[in-house]
């Protein structure tokens, strides 16, 4: 079930509100729990087991763990969930990748292919698999005491508005909402509000640009034109990011309803200027657990292993953020889908991060600002080509054209079948809302709310309020238009 | 200040939880309901699942299908969401039945456009099956004396082109119709009538096809007729075939067609399009036999037409046809003392009793484009 669906908005959240807020407040966590299994298994019921499976991993490995003071038992048992958890991400995600490549290099020396079933993808695996072994770390480190409560661990990996698409929470930042949330109009209100804009961010903007990015990207290489090819990208892009912090900002909102606050997960990424701070503003919550579980163990135990000299001309230093970074970044790719694409996508992020790192940074910084923007840009718009594309191949005949080595002449008036004034108007909402320009914005009407004149001060205070509640419940009535739209099912045969 | 901002606070709050209540309270106390067919879709709304703790796999999906049909004011909702996306977003409100087009032409999505895209194909086998079926027909009816024709009904893809979105390209590899066209040339014994090639000559006329539907218009009927008559009269010598100036093509406009139906636009996207009547006109409707149509045919009425001409010297014509000859019967009865014209619910039969019955002296069949698969599926000896 998707945050995004008349079923979630007009039957799940009513109920789970109303069975929510009128049970006592030591039945609010088991209520949760209950919803967010039956959220779960709505998307497959028999899938219902997996969650259940790493629900019971990672309670048990982290009883295990607290149960002795010995570090070395500590580690045994972390290592063991960790094990455990990826088992069970590797089985369901990555197996027929792996069966897939394995057939092909068997199948050029003839060898018959294994052949097996085909495996379903639980939903939100990725994410909860991460929350529980954000867990054991957390315990392992002793940032807080072993969850001993089952419901409250099982709340905290299984709790429904994560549980499809992040943000990764970490265990130290939630534990405490665990057990005592803080419930008010204001904040249930904030949450209407971040939920209402989510919805609308992923229902009015990023659904409208994918029909351009996915006109542009199911056109055959030889009819693709180089100007087409870049509007296809530049909409993707958009497209993602409105989509996925969308998706984001309705978890929070949901959240702030329920009584939870989550962290952000992104921060205007578009405005960065390098791939380093756009690691720093994307997908906040992945890079930070990448950063925090693998990075720096990785080269925390890299630098104790390596003997401090050079190595290819390199500093230990920087042979070891080399090293880290690139298998960081591999594994970031391959979290986000099973396929070489994503590690190509991975890779490039990787690769442009060493760059940074190794004195391309030192370089960019000198530019004049819109061109480290545009450098930023033009690179990641070159990585979502690979994000985008079903194969290799595919990804590099897309940037062939995009470069203008495709056989297909251009013509403008083609432009005017995507560029509709509706296209055009949703796309310089979408460029625009990608800047702070909206903040700065909101923040220049909120300062005539402070004026010394009283009259003023209150009219303004009436005016912004109002317009606010108009703007979401518009927003929030179109997007239920659009989503009522997906329900449509013709059955034309007949009509003929 | 802060207690303004916590009023307004408590109003969204307060509203957010009326609105999506709404529709669940509609839904456990139903004060409003839709029908249960929707005309727009042309479907059954799909029935509330019974809830198995036996079989609970399928139970997600069903219930999901039966709350999105009962959505509260869905019909109202679906206007709205077609009027944004046709006119603002220029993007069609059902894409998988429906593309639009440049001009607002509107093509049929769906088997259409895969076939159109050679991503359906019939296999080689089939395409040999369907040679062997019409090469069988065809020595058949030769026995009878009867002068057998075959043709194919171009989709509006393959006549207009030009009109079809930018990223809608026809396959390079040829689609089924090509290759089943080139099989049946190569079959000396079925006579073949090529209409797209006649279709493609006369757009310089004037528009062809109609943009709301999937069919051709009056005028394109027109030239598929001239295509199929001069085609018969290298037979039959006497035929005197209409000209364009014996009809009077009255300009016309009504309301859009099942395409601009299915996106919700049937009143606003008019179809402009003419009212054909023959100068001297010698065909009328004459009494059916009354053949019993399948009992599965959705259109009873019209299994069986009959046309009687006021010239009996003229032969007599038997059709096997779905709806795209209804455009074309006007002006082909004028060339036969009796036309008999069959709609056998798509599976472009033989119809060997009827023709034993009526005894023709032409047997045309004319088939859809993208229907041509359905001759595999008529019983063998029907």
């Amino acid at each position: 079930m998707l945050f995004s669906s008349l079923l979630f908005l007009y039957q799940f959240l009513p109920v789970t509100l109303i069975i929510y807020y009128l049970s006592k407040e030591r039945l609010q966590s088991i209520i949760l729990l209950l919803v967010s299994l039956v959220f779960y298994a709505w998307g497959g019921p028999s899938y219902i087991f997996i969650l259940v499976i790493s629900i019971l991993i990672n309670y048990f490995s982290g009883l295990a763990m607290g149960s002795g003071e010995s570090k070395k038992r500590r580690k045994t048992f972390l290592v063991l969930g960790v094990i455990f958890n990826l088992l069970l991400l590797v089985i369901f995600k990555y197996t027929s990748f792996f069966i897939e490549n394995i057939n092909f290099l068997t199948g050029l020396f003839g060898t018959p292919p294994i052949l097996i079933k085909k495996i379903f993808l639980p939903l939100g695996i990725s994410f909860f698999t991460f929350k529980g072994i954000s867990y054991l770390f957390t315990i392992y480190r002793r940032e807080t005491a072993v969850q001993r409560n089952f419901i409250d661990l099982a709340l905290y990996i299984s709790l429904f508005p994560q549980l499809i698409a992040g943000p990764i929470s970490r265990y130290r930042d939630l534990a405490p909402q665990l057990k005592d949330r803080t419930h008010s109009f204001d904040k249930f209100s904030s949450g209407v509000r971040r939920f209402i804009l989510g919805l609308a961010k992923k229902v009015l903007i990023a659904t409208p640009l994918s029909y351009v990015a996915t006109q542009v990207f199911t056109i055959p290489v030889e009819h693709l034109s180089a100007p087409q090819a870049w509007i296809g990208i530049v909409f993707f892009a958009l497209q993602i990011y409105y989509d996925f912090s969308g998706y984001t900002d309705m978890a929070i909102g949901l959240g702030r309803m329920l009584g939870f606050e989550f962290v952000e997960n992104f921060n205007f990424p578009y405005i960065s200027r390098s791939f380093r701070e756009f690691w720093r503003r994307w997908h906040i919550s992945l890079s930070t657990w990448f950063r925090d579980y693998l990075f720096l163990p990785l080269a925390y135990h890299t630098s104790r292993k390596l003997p401090k000299e050079k190595y290819f001309g390199l500093r230990t230093d920087k042979l070891i953020y080399l090293i880290a970074t690139t298998i960081t970044f591999l594994l970031c790719g391959f979290w986000h889908g099973a396929a070489w694409t994503f590690l190509v996508w991975g890779l490039i992020h990787g690769f442009m991060l060493i760059l940074e790192h190794l004195g391309l940074g030192k370089i960019t910084n000198r530019f004049y600002k819109p061109f480290q923007h545009v450098y930023m840009i033009f690179f990641l718009l070159i990585s979502w080509v690979f994000f985008r594309s079903e194969t290799i191949r595919e990804a590099f005949d897309y940037l062939t054209i995009m470069f203008g080595f495709g056989s297909q002449s251009f013509h403008w008036n083609m432009l005017f079948d995507y560029l509709n004034s509706g296209t055009v108007f949703i796309f310089i909402i979408a460029v625009l809302g990608s800047t702070r320009l909206f903040d700065k914005l909101s923040g220049i009407a909120r300062s005539w709310t402070g004026s010394s004149r009283s009259i003023i001060r209150a009219g303004s205070v009436h005016i912004l309020n109002l317009g606010t509640l108009a703007f979401i419940i518009l927003i929030l009535a179109i997007s239920t238009i659009f989503l009522a739209g997906e329900t449509i099912n013709s059955f034309i045969y007949f009509k003929f | 200040m802060r207690r303004t901002g916590k009023i307004y606070s408590i109003i969204l709050a307060i509203f957010f939880l009326i609105w999506i209540l709404v529709p669940f309270l509609n839904d456990c106390f139903q004060f409003y309901s839709e029908p249960s067919v929707s005309k727009r879709e042309n479907r059954t709304l799909a029935r509330k699942p019974l809830f198995n703790i036996n079989l609970l796999d399928p139970y997600p999906k069903a219930y999901e299908t039966y709350f999105k049909d009962h959505f509260v004011f869905r019909e109202p909702l679906l206007q709205a969401h077609s009027f944004l996306n046709f006119f603002y977003l220029n993007r069609s409100p059902d894409p998988d039945q429906v593309d639009i087009g440049k001009e607002k032409w509107l093509f049929n999505g769906g088997d259409d456009k895969l076939i159109y895209q050679g991503k359906k194909n019939l296999t080689r086998d089939q395409i040999q099956a369907i040679v062997q079926i019409l090469h069988k027909r065809a020595l058949y009816y030769h026995g009878k004396g009867i002068r057998f024709y075959v043709c194919f009904a171009p989709m509006t893809q393959e006549i207009y082109p030009e009109y079809l979105p930018n990223n809608y390209f026809r396959s390079p590899n040829g689609t089924q119709t090509d290759k089943l066209i080139a099989a049946i040339l190569k079959d000396m014994v079925i006579p073949f009538i090529d209409l797209k090639s006649a279709l493609i000559a006369s757009k310089k006329f004037g528009r062809l096809y109609q943009k709301t539907d999937n069919h051709w218009n009056c005028f394109g009927g027109f030239f598929a007729y001239s295509a199929i008559i001069e085609r018969m009269k290298k037979d039959f010598p006497l035929l005197k075939p209409l000209k364009k100036s014996d009809v009077i093509f009255k300009p016309t406009s009504r309301k859009g067609g099942p395409l601009a139906i299915t996106i919700g636009f049937d009143k606003m996207l008019k179809e402009d399009d003419f009212l054909p009547s023959i100068k001297n006109m010698h065909a009328m409707t004459g009494p059916k036999a009354g053949y019993p149509p399948p009992y599965w045919f959705a259109y009873k009425d019209e299994y069986e037409n009959v046309y009687v001409n006021v010239d009996q010297t003229l032969p007599k014509l038997f059709v096997i046809r779905d709806s795209f000859f209804d455009f074309t019967m006007l002006f082909l009865r004028e060339n036969f003392s009796k036309t008999v014209v069959i709609w056998d619910a798509w599976m472009y039969g033989a119809n060997k009793p009827l023709i034993e019955k009526e005894k023709p002296n032409v047997v045309l069949l004319m088939i859809a484009e993208p229907l041509i698969g359905k001759i595999l599926d008529a019983p063998p000896d029907y």
